[in-house]
């Protein structure tokens, strides 16, 4: 039996710098071509993987035809306490994800970009176009 | 007036922009940039009374 869980990320994830920028902002520390700590000896390897202090599973992404896909074993709670909510267990990452593309876009056109996350995982981004 | 774009990103994956101080469908062109670059699709729009 796996515990292992695959989700299809709703925004999908193709920039790699924007997803280390989100990853880090919620404290994991990032390794690449790594293998991903599961359920007792589990382990399967990711391009990117994500670990983090307080998740005992890390979560490890790899590309599908240029769409990062997330992995990782979700027994215990660790990774949606890190890394989204009960209901969607990547989603404050994935939110963190779109708002670095998004600031990136701002930043390029010279907008300044303020940004807030409430308990829920919502990132709100304010963009002062001028 | 300060033109400025809202973004609400929630966890579910579903984004919110909206467009504050922009004459026109002038808010449109302002966040089509951040449309493309988050790959948004399945997008419905409602235009704000003082914004037409």
């Amino acid at each position: 039996m796996s515990h292992v869980t695959r989700t299809e990320s709703p925004v999908a994830i193709k920039d790699k710098a924007a997803l280390v920028s989100a990853a880090q902002k919620l404290g994991a520390e990032v390794l690449f071509d790594e293998e991903a700590r599961g359920w007792s000896s589990l382990r399967h390897r990711g391009e990117i993987v994500l670990r983090h202090p307080e998740s005992r599973y890390d979560v490890a992404l790899n590309r599908v035809e240029g769409v990062y896909e997330l992995n990782a074993d979700l027994f215990g709670g660790g990774v949606e306490k890190v890394y989204g909510t009960k209901e969607h267990p990547y989603g404050k990452l994935v939110a963190l994800y779109g708002a670095e593309v998004a600031r990136k876009v701002a930043l390029l056109r010279g907008y300044r970009v303020e940004q807030t996350m409430d308990q829920r995982g919502i990132v709100t981004q304010r963009v002062v176009v001028g | 007036m300060t033109r400025e774009i809202v973004i609400k990103y929630h966890p579910d994956g579903n984004v919110e922009i909206e467009g504050h101080g922009f004459i026109g469908k002038e808010c449109l062109s302002a966040s089509k940039p951040f449309e493309v670059a988050l790959g948004l699709d399945n997008i419905t729009r409602e235009m704000k009374p003082d914004e037409r």
